[in-house]
């Protein structure tokens, strides 16, 4: 080992002569919560607007000052900044374990359609958890449990309005609401509200100066990977039912290019399959060339998810389509079709 | 992220480091942080302990994580989004980049923390060693002093205790993959083994981050066809295939198609005839791994495969 290279290692390692297996150590811990507060404090944020909607402002400077850490409600910190809670690690007791997976299991039957059920058991949730943290919580739920039920909430218009306004980042519970939101306009066939409120979800996850707009680099991708699939999965769907092609390109292509940076596969199957369609169809009708390149890579990036799924039937068919029918050109694709053939011989 | 039960760690903390209730309670100068009944009940996840308490109890077991807190010390969460992508730039093997990128990281991490020195420790060695300004003992021996910076019981039989963070599971696999190449293939496949076990410890009640049971799988893998175990690597690679799938993993599945290939390949060889030519299964695997290379923008990870085609 070279000297300049041993000099770094010796730099690194610090003193090893230190004991530290057990005993008092040097070392500052930095706790979650003064991250949090330098972040929340740099982009001028009041700890009213951060605590809305989410808890008491007291019990957001608790948490800041490392007094109270709770998972939820770091979780839901972190969420309006737009972060996600996957760089940190978290040390939770058996409660709130114990009250993650009962919050999980109150969204799972509500998104089931058991709604009494979820009713009841959100009425048992909040006879143990009585805080105001979790108060706000429920409130969220008996929303979507209403709009699941076909109903809208009396105050759907002020949630509406206030959501509109919301210079943060939206929520989970929130964006569950415009979820079931959009869900309920959908049946009612009013069109627009719809697109209003998919447009109003994807501006927020996608905003960039919502705090200081020279110095923003929006959502962190982790948090984005959360929303942004199943979002523009529907948006896209949306908009190219209702004509809007060019818009349903350019929401589709956001979440692909995400998934592929972040090598994620959640509907990634479905969000090609949507966009090849889109890219073929005005192949046809226009002629685009880069409308055929576009329709060509995402056929042979479906392919290689049908090969991994096992789905040979559909491998072989959209190989000879893109072969025969388009006259895409690609080594690899011969090289797979060579084997197929084979493999069916 | 990574979720842990509190009382869980502290236990298995604990165990790792040979300590009585009695010794963690009460420290060499008599000073006590908490009584027995309370550090029972906090092991028991019946209490969650204040933040002096927790402060105190991680010092001496030797941890300095308390509630919350991200790995690398820092209140710029600039520093996090550039070891994450870091990570990525190295799952595509580009070295050169990483190097960019580590410099730029290593002047934002305060050496005053010991997880960030041993983060900056490991990824130099890897760097180090794949562009060849250290060897593969020098390597070895880098990344076991790092690790030794939080998990002292390492080396020890009572590291099997110990709950082991994302980036310590990271390094012991690297620990691994040095021993692996030095030809202790054993050792190397002891230590993935241990992790394999903890990470599938349902009764731990921990939540890993996405990737890191691929990444023990992939390690694995590796070393189980090193050994010339090619069906049982042939095995490891459906499961973990179907785990990636299971999970919406992409990163991983180029390596472990390309890992099933070639041990297939292996096997193969083993039983072919001399007559028969070249296997139309193997050929899909291969191809399987350059379209999914290709997928996730890896080029030198699809033209890899693709030159196992001619």
């Amino acid at each position: 080992m070279k000297d300049e290279v041993l000099e770094k290692y010796i730099r690194l390692l610090g003193n090893e002569e230190e004991p530290n297996r057990v005993g008092e150590m040097t070392e500052k811990e930095l706790l979650l919560g003064r991250t949090l507060k330098r972040m929340r404090e740099y982009r001028q944020i009041s700890l009213e607007d951060m605590s809305e909607g989410i808890c008491a402002p007291s019990d957001m400077t608790a948490m800041e000052n490392g007094i109270k850490a709770s998972l939820l409600m770091t979780a839901a910190y972190l969420t309006r900044m737009g972060k996600s809670v996957n760089k940190f690690e978290f040390y939770s007791t058996n409660l709130e374990y114990s009250q993650q997976c009962k919050r999980d299991h109150i969204v799972e039957v509500w998104k089931s359609n058991e709604l009494e059920a979820a009713k009841g058991y959100l009425a048992e949730y909040e006879r143990y958890f009585r805080s105001k943290f979790s108060r706000r919580w429920g409130d969220w739920q008996r929303r979507c449990i209403a709009l699941r039920g076909g109903e809208l909430p009396g105050e759907n218009r002020e949630v509406w309005e206030g959501l509109v306004r919301q210079k943060l980042y939206f929520t989970q519970e929130e964006l569950d609401y415009l979820w079931e939101l959009a869900g309920f306009y959908e049946r009612t066939g009013e069109a627009d509200r719809v697109h209003e409120v998919y447009a109003l979800m994807y501006q927020n996850t996608m905003a960039t100066g919502m705090f200081l707009p020279q110095n923003s680099k929006g959502m962190d991708e982790e948090r984005k990977l959360e929303i942004l699939p199943e979002l523009c999965m529907a948006y896209g769907h949306f908009e190219h039912t209702h004509g809007r092609d060019e818009n349903a390109l350019q929401v589709l292509d956001t979440a692909v290019e995400l998934l592929q940076k972040s090598m994620r596969m959640k509907l990634l199957r479905e969000l090609l399959e949507e966009r090849m369609q889109i890219r073929r169809e005005l192949w046809e009708t226009t002629g685009a060339e880069r409308m055929y390149q576009g329709m060509g890579a995402d056929a042979q990036n479906l392919i290689a998810l049908d090969l991994v799924y096992g789905n040979i039937p559909k491998v072989y068919e959209r190989t000879k389509w893109l072969r025969e029918e388009t006259k895409w050109e690609s080594t690899i694709l011969d090289s797979l079709y060579t084997a197929l053939e084979k493999r069916s011989d | 992220m990574g979720e842990y039960n509190i009382g869980q760690f502290i236990y298995r903390s604990r165990k790792a480091v040979g300590l009585t209730q009695e010794e963690l309670c009460r420290n060499v100068n008599g000073i006590i942080c908490c009584s027995v009944e309370t550090l029972s009940r906090i092991e028991r996840g019946k209490q969650r302990p204040n933040y002096r308490t927790m402060r105190d109890i991680m010092r001496r077991l030797g941890k300095e994580n308390c509630f919350c807190t991200p790995y690398l010390k820092t209140t710029d969460y600039r520093v996090l989004e550039l070891n994450r992508e870091l990570k990525r730039i190295l799952t595509l093997n580009d070295y050169n980049k990483a190097e960019e990128l580590l410099a730029e990281l290593e002047g934002e991490l305060s050496l005053q923390y010991v997880t960030n020195r041993q983060y900056l420790v490991r990824i130099h060695a890897t760097l180090d060693q794949r562009q060849g300004r250290i060897t593969v003992e020098e390597e070895l021996e880098m990344l076991e002093r790092a690790l030794k910076m939080t998990v002292h019981s390492y080396g020890t039989k009572n590291f099997s205790y110990e709950i082991l963070l994302p980036e310590e599971i990271v390094t012991v696999c690297n620990i691994a993959d040095s021993y692996g190449k030095l030809g202790n293939i054993d050792k190397a496949l002891v230590l993935l083994q241990m992790i394999t076990e903890m990470l599938n410890d349902m009764t731990l009640q921990i939540n890993y981050p996405a990737g890191i049971y691929e990444m023990v799988y992939r390690n694995r893998i590796k070393w189980i066809g090193e050994k010339g175990l090619y069906r049982e690597a042939i095995e490891e690679c459906d499961r973990a295939i179907a785990d990636c799938l299971k999970r919406n993993i992409l990163n991983t599945l180029p390596s472990l198609c390309y890992a099933r290939a070639y041990n297939m390949q292996k096997l193969r060889e083993i039983y072919r005839k001399p007559s028969e030519g070249r296997n139309e299964m193997v050929d899909l695997d291969y191809i399987k791994c350059a379209l999914l290379a290709e997928l996730i923008q890896d080029e030198k990870g699809r033209d890899k495969a693709l030159s196992k085609l001619v």
